[in-house]
């Protein structure tokens, strides 16, 4: 009896859930229209010191977060930043968690095929890591048979890893920064990352470690710099992005905030 | 830089590390009601006459305790997400509907207590006697006062210890939703000690936290224990 009740219950909380879900259907049907950006949410992965990390108050700081608000006050929006992680970063975009991605990402070929890349605005080289006592320049791909090479997983350094040293062994961590935490345990031999974030690292980290070698970078691998993701129907908004990156460099203010936070060019071509 | 500056400098991580405290609770308490109420009903459901409802039901608990708790959270984070994409679509809508990751934590880690709490209600359901319903229901008392008043309470002195054991698991299991990008207490703890590259001072900082909430729930478990309790020897 009870159960006949319960059953017949759930039967009605179907139909009333039913009702509700067109309620709610009916309340987020909105005609389609061009779209006027007021507000852009910006996903980042902040762990990626200096660019981008997360401070004591949980605030995400760093160079592109502060280039990007400078970026927004010229295109008249107000932004906001999202934590994500790297590993879904791009599909997040696509499901609509945020409008654009400004998180040193390479602009690739593969990546060119989901989404659509502002305008480079930034090239920096980059490096092989290793512990400070490991005094060897030789990266060639014969001397590090075997050695442990750690990088950021979904990264064109992942891609150039096991593109050219398919001898060593490849460990891939879901953080910017853990490689290089794992280096300074001892847990790796090399790390391969971008040249600043390496060279922030080692002076926190007073010096455990030391930048073994460039590397040259393959244009198919790591692509012409750094650029900002969207999604390919947000044209109007790369536009306004990509525009807003010529005036920063026409009156001189990228170059302000960039040599405030770094001692070498990286604004590339 | 001391521990002690780390966590209560004027540029400590204690903030954030006690807002994640508090996304933690608030995650663990949200899933109690709809988690254990769920599992109630998923254990009344189980005694029903029809064959296909009860398969449906053991289907269904067999499911959720065979998974990973992990791999249910991103199947209820990305399948449900794609399921009102798709049912927006349908019904012809240009809205979008988030799925935030907290409530798609309170969603998948409910569905997982519920498959696991239906197992200790069934116990306690088979052990009030029939005769009590039965005695309250000749008293002239309506059928949810019978439930309330006479069959609850003394479910509850047989559930409790295996509900405060389930409890005690969803509490910890709150810290996978550190992987959906939301600052509860572990992922507040790892973000610190990314940025300091000390980690032990906060892993060290968070199993206390972590210890003292353990700490209250054993002890307001054993109060309610006492409490259902009253009456027996």
């Amino acid at each position: 009896m009870a159960i006949a009740r319960l059953v017949s219950a759930f039967r009605a909380a179907t139909i009333m859930g039913g009702l509700a879900a067109l309620g709610l259907a009916a309340l987020l049907a909105a005609p389609a229209q061009a779209k006027e950006w007021k507000t852009v949410r910006i996903g980042i992965d902040a762990t990626y010191p200096p660019f981008e990390s997360v401070n004591a108050k949980g605030e995400i700081v760093g160079w592109e977060v502060d280039y990007a608000n400078e970026l927004c006050k010229r295109m008249k929006v107000t932004c906001t930043f999202q934590n994500q992680d790297w590993d879904g970063i791009i599909p997040a975009l696509i499901a609509g968690k945020f409008d654009m991605i400004m998180s040193s990402m390479s602009i690739t070929p593969p990546r060119q095929k989901l989404v659509d890349f502002s305008v480079p605005y930034y090239f920096i080289p980059p490096v092989f890591v290793g512990p400070a006592s490991n005094k060897s320049n030789d990266v060639t791909s014969a001397s590090m048979k075997g050695k442990t090479i750690g990088t950021q997983s979904s990264t064109t350094f992942a891609n150039y890893l096991e593109k050219f040293y398919p001898g060593a062994e490849i460990k891939l961590y879901p953080g910017g920064d853990e490689p290089q935490i794992e280096l300074a345990n001892g847990r790796l031999d090399y790390t391969v990352t971008s040249l600043i974030v390496a060279t922030t690292f080692i002076e926190k980290s007073n010096g455990c470690c030391r930048v073994v070698a460039q590397i040259d970078p393959p244009l198919d691998i790591f692509g012409p710099g750094t650029g900002s993701a969207f999604r390919k129907e947000d044209a109007d908004l790369r536009a306004m992005f990509d525009k807003a990156v010529a005036e920063m460099d026409a009156d001189g203010s990228y170059k302000a905030l960039a040599d405030k936070y770094f001692k070498i060019n990286i604004r590339g071509k | 830089m001391s521990w002690y500056a780390l966590l209560f400098g004027p540029d400590g991580w204690s903030g954030l590390l006690l807002k994640g405290a508090l996304v933690t609770i608030a995650l663990a308490l949200t899933t109690v009601p709809f988690g254990f109420g769920a599992g109630l009903l998923l254990a009344v459901l189980k005694m029903s006459p029809s064959r296909a409802l009860r398969a449906a039901c053991d289907a269904y608990t067999t499911f959720f305790r065979g998974i990973p708790d992990l791999l249910a959270l991103f199947l209820v984070y990305f399948g449900l997400q794609a399921l009102i994409d798709k049912a927006g679509r349908l019904l012809g809508l240009s809205g979008h509907f988030e799925l935030s990751a907290f409530v798609a934590g309170v969603i998948a880690l409910s569905v997982v207590a519920a498959a696991y709490s239906s197992e200790v209600w069934i116990a306690s359901l088979a052990a009030v006697p029939p005769g009590q319903g039965e005695a309250a229901k000749s008293l002239g008392l309506s059928r949810p006062q019978v439930f309330i008043l006479v069959t609850l309470p003394q479910l509850a002195r047989v559930a409790l210890p295996g509900l405060g054991n389930i409890w005690m698991v969803l509490m910890k299991d709150t810290s996978l939703i550190s992987t959906l990008a939301v600052t509860d207490l572990l992922r507040a703890a790892s973000e610190a000690s990314r940025a300091t590259t000390r980690p032990l001072v906060f892993y060290s900082a968070a199993t206390a936290l972590y210890l003292a909430f353990s700490l209250v729930s054993n002890l307001a478990q054993t109060w309610l224990e006492r409490r259902a309790n009253r009456g027996y020897a």
